[in-house]
């Protein structure tokens, strides 16, 4: 089977488990006005269920069963729900799974209440857990995921701050440690660390996974980022050009910015200075120009090539102590996938 | 004259050169490379700063596992407590210290009603009017006494406690009659499992069962 077809199976079938357990969860959402509908939208709009899915086949791939890490994969995707919601409001985003924004569709406080009762509700299925496998390896998964909680959000002040003082002289390194804290730790990095928690029942050297989720993880955002300038909304969910309205400092924005004339960066800068609501079409359109005649494209490209490349060569050392199976196949062929996607 | 004005190049770089393969002479690394030299470096830096993270962390964290040099200081001070009561209680039953309320309980025992959890080494607590529960435990231990009778009938023997299958018993149980109170000595040893552990207070003359004394040793993480 061909790598990326494989993906797309697995995700499949362990996309649909977790969205059938997801389900109960909602189901708990008390029916008050307004708030079920806000708290239960965004994890009805489906997605790839990726995070989920990756948990799953680390805790199959070291010989737990689906159902066993089934709490914990529901768990990530509605924290990932309850985090979009928020980065919705934070980057004033307007598009989503292909509808509005929660807060464009809800409003602000709404949107808000509703992130921070997901994020809650995200503790329920872990509390479940330790009837299930028990006490310890519950606690040790919990401590586990405050600490990917952690570096989510200190990922996202990193970012804040950046636009916020409109940052015009970062590096790659830069980039790479907020995508790290940011993106990795709750897309790649966790959902191996638990599955590996809950396959092996131990917590030793759960740091080898540390390697093998960053470069998945930044081959993904930086794909990601390159996916939202290409793609139009229809394909991508989100608002087309999205993140040069938002001043996402993206590896592409980065690479501009260091390869720009002294006139064009004070030009760039004077444009990411604006709110999202000052910028003009025409601003993007200048963004976007300086980007292909800088070859800045095509440099995220094959840097996100070269990190799927490491996440490949990671992958050995990470899930060495695995046996083969086919979900030890769709680990291996996600740095294939990532890239792959459109 | 066609006076062209001079134009200074544009620089072929803004910032210093640090890739010291090159300055040295060698060929620039292949991109990839370099990108791939990056995510590296991000990575390895950002895992060393974990490591420093978690030693600061262990350090300056109160609920961290007590020093070995800590834990004999609290062991020998403890023992001094237990001392103390001790010459207390032979000081009372030779007469030389005055009997009953009017004994100065010391700064080792508990005006708790009704058992105390948790109780440490060389602890006396009062548990029942006329009666004292000594532990002795490097291990955090909970100890509670049910009575199953409304009084008590005569001297006591304290049976050995014990716990799940396969958990060595506590044996170092005492009870003895001091000055008309009942004293019940607990010694828990060091190396004793974790879990519950149960066992009677029977009367010495009927063979009845007096009380259930349960003790929680729990272990020290």
């Amino acid at each position: 089977v061909k790598p990326t077809l494989l993906v797309a199976e697995l995700l499949t079938e362990y996309g649909a488990l977790a969205d059938e357990a997801l389900q109960v969860y909602l189901q708990r959402v008390r029916p008050l006005r307004r708030h079920h509908d806000a708290v239960c939208d965004y994890p009805r709009r489906g997605g790839r269920r990726m995070r989920a899915s990756l948990c799953i086949a680390a805790a199959r791939a070291f010989g737990a069963c689906t159902q066993s890490a089934l709490k914990t994969a529901v768990s990530l995707e509605l924290l990932h729900n309850a985090f979009l919601v928020h980065d919705d409001i934070e980057d004033a985003s307007e598009a989503r799974r292909g509808a509005p924004t929660l807060h464009i569709r809800h409003g602000l406080p709404i949107a808000v209440n509703a992130g921070d009762a997901l994020a809650v509700l995200a503790l329920s299925p872990l509390i479940d857990n330790a009837k299930q496998i028990g006490p310890t390896l519950s606690l040790a998964l919990l401590a586990d995921v405050q600490r990917m909680a952690t570096e989510t959000v200190e990922g996202q002040a990193m970012e804040l701050a950046w636009r916020q003082e409109n940052e015009l002289t970062l590096h790659e390194e830069d980039y790479l440690l907020m995508v790290l804290k940011k993106t990795c730790w709750y897309s790649t990095i966790f959902p191996c660390r638990s599955g590996a928690l809950l396959g092996c029942r131990s917590n030793h050297d759960l740091d080898r996974f540390l390697r093998y989720g960053f470069f998945l993880g930044a081959a993904f955002q930086i794909q990601d980022d390159l996916l939202n300038l290409v793609a139009l909304e229809a394909q991508h969910g989100k608002d087309a050009c999205g993140d040069l309205f938002e001043g996402k400092r993206t590896l592409m924005l980065i690479h501009v910015l260091k390869h720009a004339s002294p006139e064009q960066r004070c030009q760039i800068g004077h444009l990411l200075r604006r709110t999202r609501e000052e910028r003009t079409p025409e601003d993007v359109a200048m963004l976007r120009k300086c980007m292909t005649s800088f070859g800045s494209l095509s440099y995220a490209r094959r840097f996100a090539h070269t990190m799927a490349g490491a996440a490949l060569h990671e992958f050995e050392r990470a899930f060495a102590l695995a046996p083969p199976s086919r979900d030890r196949e769709f680990l291996k062929a996600l740095p294939y996938w990532v890239i792959d996607r459109s | 004259v066609t006076a062209q004005r001079i134009v200074r190049p544009e620089p072929e770089r803004l910032e210093p050169n640090r890739e010291w393969p090159s300055l040295l002479g060698a060929a620039a690394p292949d991109p990839a490379g370099r990108d791939l030299a990056v995510g590296y470096r991000v990575l390895e830096e950002y895992l060393r700063n974990g490591v420093r993270s978690a030693r600061e962390h262990e350090t300056s964290d109160p609920a961290r596992p007590e020093p070995l040099i800590e834990r004999i200081a609290r062991a020998s001070s403890d023992f001094g407590a237990v001392w103390l009561e001790l010459v207390r209680a032979l000081l009372s039953s030779t007469g030389t210290a005055p009997h009953g309320a009017g004994v100065d309980p010391g700064p080792f025992r508990m005006p708790v009603e009704p058992p105390t959890p948790a109780a440490s080494l060389g602890q006396a607590v009062p548990v029942k009017d006329g009666l004292r529960l000594r532990v002795r435990s490097l291990l955090p231990v909970e100890v509670s006494l049910r009575w199953l009778q409304d009084s008590l009938d005569g001297a006591l023997v304290a049976h050995e406690l014990r716990g799940q299958a396969g958990a060595p018993a506590i044996t170092g149980v005492q009870a003895e009659q001091q000055d008309g109170a009942l004293v019940l000595s607990l010694c828990v040893p060091d190396t004793q499992p974790a879990g519950c552990y149960s066992g009677l207070i029977v009367s010495a003359a009927s063979n009845l069962p007096q009380a259930m004394l349960v003790a929680h040793v729990l272990s020290e993480e």
